[in-house]
């Protein structure tokens, strides 16, 4: 009987703060790069991970945590070269961890271009010296911090 | 000299314009991501893109969706067009009294978001809006004294 009770006790405000909750499509989720990615250094295809900035509710319910993960990937890059040449990097999330660890499906793409130095390389080194074909342009970085906007794809039913 | 003539209205204009339809684009993309679903407001979001970081923490929602411009960015835009409609109303005379207002409150502005002094959106929204009220200034006054040196209209 006691053990009943203890089990009964236990079990009990399991039921009463699990919630199923449905993640409607098309809501708006912040996310934060945790760390630098540069367009000389990585590689397409290569693993991106970001943290929740503002946790998601929904109808009083955390369906997504504040710091939750959120990866993605590499999906373009060109790197800075020779004429002034600038480097581009695109990453895309594509997925958040939820409260009750279900994979949300998004969509979230942030493309970055170094400034381009194609033309001014190329007066300097036409009026002034022809080794100035030789400057490197800047290659593109995705600074840590950097805020980027996700949205959820699809409706979701997530235990909160 | 006054605001009423059409030709005092040339410089503001070239700046209001473009105001108006950024700020319109910066509200259309939350509304039709809120209202009309994903992805109906992506274009307007992609459309400035070019002009602002759009961290979205640091910008005003509408329709839990981000304005597609920072609340620093839709207080300046709002601060150009409050600019606008005040030189379009002015009867007084203007001049290097308010080429001198415009710079002060457009440098101050400038200056306080270097330095990063505000803290909320609600007051990044103010120093912006006094930026681009001092910004306006700026363009009418000068865009009055051209006209005022190349005589087109009368110096009072």
């Amino acid at each position: 009987m006691k053990r009943a009770m203890i089990f009964l006790l236990a079990w009990l405000p399991g039921i009463a703060l699990s919630a199923e909750v449905r993640l409607p499509g098309g809501t708006a989720i912040v996310l934060t790069t945790t760390s630098s990615i540069n367009s000389d250094t990585s590689s397409v295809g290569e693993a991106v991970t970001a943290t929740v900035t503002t946790a998601v509710v929904i109808d009083g319910v955390t369906v997504i945590a504040s710091g939750a993960q959120a990866t993605g990937t590499v999906n373009r890059k060109e790197d800075s070269g020779m004429i002034g040449q600038s480097g581009k990097l695109t990453v895309e999330f594509t997925s958040v961890l939820a409260v009750d660890g279900t994979s949300v499906p998004i969509v979230a793409t942030k493309t970055i271009e170094a400034k381009d130095e194609v033309a001014g390389t190329v007066v300097v080194s036409t009026l002034l010296c022809p080794l100035a074909l030789l400057n490197e342009g800047d290659a593109a970085i995705l600074p840590a911090g950097t805020q980027i906007r996700a949205i959820s794809i699809g409706d979701v039913t997530i235990n909160g | 000299m006054s605001y009423k003539k059409p030709l005092l209205a040339v410089g503001p204009s070239i700046f209001a314009l473009p105001t108006l339809i950024i700020l319109a684009a910066a509200v259309a993309a939350p509304l039709g991501n809120g209202l009309l679903g994903y992805p109906t407001g992506e274009r307007f979001y992609s459309f400035l893109s070019d002009i602002c970081h759009q961290f979205p923490t640091r910008s005003f929602w509408l329709f839990e969706h981000p304005l597609a411009i920072c609340a620093r960015c839709t207080g300046g835009y709002l601060g150009i067009t409050a600019g606008f409609i005040a030189v379009l109303l002015a009867k007084g005379p203007t001049g290097r009294n308010h080429l001198a207002i415009g710079a002060a409150l457009f440098v101050t502005a400038l200056l306080e978001a270097y330095v990063g002094l505000s803290d909320g959106n609600i007051w990044r929204a103010f120093s912006g809006f006094v930026g681009g009220y001092g910004l306006m200034l700026l363009i009418s006054s000068a865009s009055a004294l051209f006209f005022v040196k190349l005589r087109l209209i009368p110096n009072h």
